[in-house]
């Protein structure tokens, strides 16, 4: 829905006494939209602060950028319990913070901490809060897609009600983890959401070259479960279709496959030289189709935040993230003499 | 505020990076997003982008210098602010990498290279040489047990593949003494044989050992530690005692300017350094038989063979080091000891004085 | 008064351990293909299915890798899962699940979770099955820190290090050879446990000690009687634990007999008894040695299916025999 639409909606809501607003507006209350629009501009903000970290060295390693996906992650969230689980990517800071992690933690572990998620022993690419739900991002592309089937079995099997959201790529569509877990998914009805945030890209490689089919959604016939292909920048719709996926796994009707169209605005991890998008094609993501400020522009039309308050939230989250920084830059590291912990459960 | 821009870290393994180009002149607008200068890194050239909007001032990276990653290199300012001036205090990035480092490159390599390629034949021959003439094949478990009896390797026979010297052979030469005299039964002890006569000086073997030493420091501060008044001699009785094995019994007769002591020390193979050398320096000496150590080292003397007393198998006589040689002169009867015997025990004793602390550990 | 032990099949055993766990944890469930009906390629689950139905009997699709990681996962949320191979060799196809996510998750969430997953590996030549239904993988897993690897060879212990294995919180693979389902042994009743991580004394010597794994353990057994009749004492060791290695056991024995031989089907190179010899080397029994280290393993080659190529392609009694008395009499 382009901008002017939205203000005949609005219009013509007044009019008719009809709610015709976007589900988003519909479906939550204020407090509930601000905040998901807070944590959008969180994980933008805890990105620049972890890019501009690692460009002083600050950071050991790689780490991939969500910048640009903010919506996929926070629309999701919207759908979620909290004692719902997720499994996340190499690109998964939006998915912990949408999933309640804490910015200074994610720093701490960034940052190499033992005050971070993974007592600085995972870094970036294995960003987890266990406690919160979230299973753990991972290094290999798709190896989180059998493990939320797994959690899923386990739902189903110890009667607890939880749906899990595996979040993947448009790169892992093509592992073979993908086929065998939606496969046994589906024959056991299984009460997991498969999302795909499709960014165009696996690494340099386009969809176009690499995936046989038009779209991702579409291999969801193969294995005989939903698939839907949706404007992952919009906020609203984002939620939307993942609370019917989530509702139908919650009722027993099996899994559903969400396709994500996105597009990150940085490059695949710290080193891509970016040879393979133009400038004309980023710009045209970043000026037409940015996720926050469609929000932002949404916020103000249907009268839940106006500029000031828009400005209020930056000027929060600016500062949580300056604190972030400061706790992880603060916090100890972990002691070598400690190397061999966790390989094993201590005391088995 | 004015806006930094740094040399960004755009590698894993990056800790430097070069400037190559600036895209954007001192002073010249500048947007986000747009390129502002190229860098070169081992593996690439990357264009940086301007991290705000603004005027390009105070560039302090100039191009080609190597700065370290972080390192600002120019500010971005907004437009009507001033650069406050902190920007002319930066001192250059480069000088932090790009100083001393490189000068290291000294003179002195042409000329050790040459002192060094000499110097390396005869550093090489001598652990060859020494390597070849103690090349000898042995399992860890016969040199540790030759280690803790003291006993030398060399010279023993091994059984195992290729000559490797086992466990078995060490164990063999150990029990040497016993198994190759009169029987099996045979014990090469020190019982008194009464009955028989003194040997004619004639029918004995009296074998002589000349072993060149100079003790150390520590090795007589260490004896000295174990009994006032020990000396080489002790290390001969410690080595004697070792080799005889652990049943043997030792008399140890010691000759001094103020007349004769001695004792009889039982299972002397057992004894350790301090018990052995404080034996025989007090108390009448006992009757000489089965086997004797005479330790004359007091009393000056360069040389000395003595008989054997009546049911004496061996007295080995020790002498005072002159000149940093030792003499010691050892008489056996023929009957209970074969020359090969004697000789092994001798050069037992030479090894030990050779290498004192192996045997002392 | 007392029972006679009675005996077992070591798939029974293996079969009663998963009963009892099943019985009295609900969160067991047992994962594999065919293992359903069927009862399983060797039928080892047998008649589980009829006894704990299909929720918790899951037959999968022939999808190691989604298999493996859906158990992993299941693992992670609170499940106890088993998850049997049907043959060893299709690990190659869950590497990534057991390698990547398994073995490290514990450690790169910074102790925030434990992977109590058993997986069951039906290892092993001997069958006639050729190249990719035989092979000996245990020290490939044996490489990886995070998991723990047990190759049990007793009816008794397959029983015990599979109860073990279910109370332990960190991901365990068990090999069980093949050759081993249908031998019988004594096997206590109801529920025990046989220690991870500890080497078992199968026969006491004083002239050399053997180091056995898996089937290896009864041919070296079986060398053992021979060569008493020679008057050699061979002392015989069961590993049991590839991972982590009881050494202090080997060690201790190594200081006592001299001698230590190591034999396993696994290719010899760089294999468990590379790894054995070399923490012998390094460990206070060196001194100790009165011979090279021996090691017997699998031929440089991939299992072959002509029977008598088979049987020159791993460790077999008469070899054994010949290299354990050359061993004790100083002729190595």
């Amino acid at each position: 829905m382009g901008r002017e639409d939205k203000a005949m909606v609005k219009k013509a809501e007044a009019a008719t006494g009809a709610d015709n607003r976007p589900f988003l507006f519909r479906r939550h209350d204020a407090g509930t939209i601000r905040e998901a629009y807070r944590k959008m501009l969180l994980i933008r903000a805890f990105e620049e602060g972890a890019e501009n970290a690692y460009m002083r060295g600050l950071v050991h390693g790689t780490m991939h950028l969500s910048i640009g996906q903010e919506a996929s992650a926070v629309g999701v969230g919207l759908a979620l319990r909290d004692d719902d689980q997720i499994t996340s990517t190499h690109r998964g800071h939006g998915h912990s913070i949408a999933k309640g992690a804490e910015v200074k933690r994610m720093f701490a572990e960034f940052f190499g901490k033992e005050t971070g998620y993974c007592r600085g022993r995972g870094g970036s690419m294995h960003i987890a809060d266990v406690s919160k739900g979230n299973l753990g991002a991972n290094g290999i592309v798709g190896g989180g897609i059998p493990i939320a089937v797994g959690a899923a079995l386990s739902a189903r099997r110890l009667g607890n009600g939880k749906v899990v959201v595996c979040f993947f790529g448009d790169g892992a569509n093509n592992e073979g983890a993908f086929h065998e877990a939606l496969n046994m998914a589906a024959i056991w009805k299984l009460p997991v959401v498969f999302v795909c945030e499709n960014n165009g890209y696996g690494m340099s490689t386009s969809q176009a070259r690499a995936t046989a089919s038009a779209t991702i959604a579409e291999r969801a016939g193969a294995y005989a479960m939903p698939g839907r292909t949706i404007d992952g920048n919009d906020l609203s719709a984002v939620a939307e279709a993942t609370e019917d996926a989530v509702s139908r796994a919650r009722n027993g009707e099996g899994p559903s496959l969400i396709e994500l169209k996105t597009y990150r605005w940085r490059g695949h991890s710290k080193s891509d030289r970016n040879r393979y998008r133009t400038k004309e094609e980023i710009d045209h993501w970043m000026t037409e189709n940015d996720p926050v400020k469609r929000i932002e522009a949404d916020l103000v039309a249907f009268g839940i935040l106006d500029e000031a308050g828009l400005d209020a939230v930056r000027a929060s989250v600016a500062e949580e993230i300056e604190a972030g920084i400061a706790f992880a830059k603060e916090s100890p590291s972990p002691d070598p003499a400690d190397l061999e912990r966790f390989v094993y459960t201590e005391g088995a | 505020m004015p806006v930094e821009v740094i040399l960004p870290k755009v590698d894993m393994d990056m800790a430097t990076g070069r400037i190559s180009r600036w895209l954007v002149a001192e002073g010249s607008p500048v947007k986000k997003g747009e390129g502002l200068f190229e860098i070169e890194t081992d593996k690439a050239a990357m264009e940086i982008e301007a991290p705000a909007d603004g005027v390009l001032a105070a560039v302090t990276g100039r191009e080609g210098d190597e700065l370290p990653i972080g390192a600002r290199v120019a500010l971005i300012l907004v437009e009507g602010e001033l650069s406050d001036g902190k920007a002319a205090q930066i001192a250059p990035a480069g000088t932090a990498v790009d100083a001393a480092p490189q000068r290291v490159v000294g003179t002195v390599a042409p000329v050790t290279a040459p002192l060094l390629a000499a110097s390396l034949p005869a550093a090489q021959e001598r652990p060859q040489a020494a390597s070849a003439e103690t090349g000898l094949r042995a399992t860890p478990l016969a040199r540790k047990i030759a280690r803790d009896r003291a006993i030398a390797l060399e010279g023993l026979q091994g059984s195992g593949p290729r000559g490797r010297i086992q466990a078995a052979d060490v164990e063999a030469a150990l029990a040497l003494p016993q198994a190759q005299s009169a029987g099996p039964d045979q014990k090469f002890t020190p019982e008194p044989c009464e009955t028989a006569p003194a040997l004619p000086s004639a029918e004995a073997i009296r074998l002589g050992i000349r072993i060149a030493t100079a003790p150390s420091e520590a090795l007589l501060e260490m004896l000295q530690g174990a009994c006032v008044g020990a000396g080489l001699a002790d290390i001969v009785l410690l080595a004697c005692a070792r080799a005889l094995g652990p049943d043997a019994s030792l008399t140890v007769i010691r000759e001094t300017p103020e007349g004769t002591t001695g004792a009889l020390v039982e299972q002397a193979g057992l004894a350790g350094l301090r018990h052995l050398a404080g034996s025989g320096r007090s108390g009448e000496a006992p009757a000489r038989s089965g086997m004797t150590l005479v330790d004359a080292s007091a009393l000056g003397l360069a040389d000395m063979t003595l008989p054997l007393e009546p049911g004496e198998r061996l007295v080995l006589a020790v002498t005072a080091a002159r000149e940093g040689m030792l003499a010691l002169t050892l008489s056996v009867d023929p009957k209970a000891v074969t020359l090969q015997e004697a000789a092994r025990l001798l050069h037992a004793v030479e090894r030990a004085l050779e290498a004192p602390f192996a045997l002392l550990a | 008064m007392d029972q006679p032990v009675r005996e077992l099949s070591y798939a029974e055993a293996i079969r009663e351990a998963m009963a009892i766990a099943l019985e009295r944890d609900e969160r067991v469930v047992v994962m594999g293909e065919d293992i359903g009906v069927y009862g399983g390629a060797f039928q080892v689950t047998g008649d589980l299915i009829e006894r704990f139905g299909p929720d918790r009997i899951i037959d999968t699709p022939i999808s190691e890798l989604g298999g493996a990681g859906i158990a992993v996962g299941a693992a992670v949320t609170g499940l106890r899962p088993i998850f049997e191979f049907q043959f060893s060799d299709f690990a190659t196809l869950a590497m990534e699940q057991i390698v990547n996510q398994a073995a490290k998750m514990r450690f790169m969430l910074g102790g925030s979770v434990s992977v109590p997953v058993v997986m069951r590996f039906p290892a092993g030549s001997g069958t006639g099955a050729a190249a990719q239904h035989s092979q000996s993988l245990e020290a490939w897993f044996g490489h990886v820190p995070g998991l723990k690897v047990v190759q049990p060879t007793t009816p008794e212990d397959a029983k015990g290090l599979l109860l073990a294995a279910l109370e332990d919180p960190d991901p365990v693979m068990i090999f069980e050879h093949k050759l081993l389902y249908k031998t019988r042994g004594p096997v206590p009743e109801g529920a025990y446990t046989t220690p991870i991580g500890k080497a078992e004394i199968r026969r006491k010597g004083r002239d050399v000690t053997v180091v056995a794994t898996g089937v290896m353990v009864s041919r070296a057994l079986e060398a053992a009687n021979e060569l008493a009749a020679e008057g050699i004492e061979v002392e015989v060791i069961d590993l049991r634990t590839v991972r982590p290695i009881d050494t202090p056991a080997i060690v201790e024995s190594v200081i006592r007999t001299h001698r230590l031989c190591i034999v396993h089907e696994a290719v010899k190179t760089l294999g468990i008894g590379a790894e054995i010899s070399a923490r012998i080397a390094e460990s206070e029994a060196f001194d100790y040695l009165d011979a090279p280290i021996v090691r017997l393993g699998g031929a440089e080659t991939p299992i072959p299916y002509n029977p008598d190529l088979e049987k020159a392609a791993v460790p077999q009694v008469p070899g054994i025999v010949a290299a354990l008395r050359d061993l004790a009499t100083g002729r190595r």
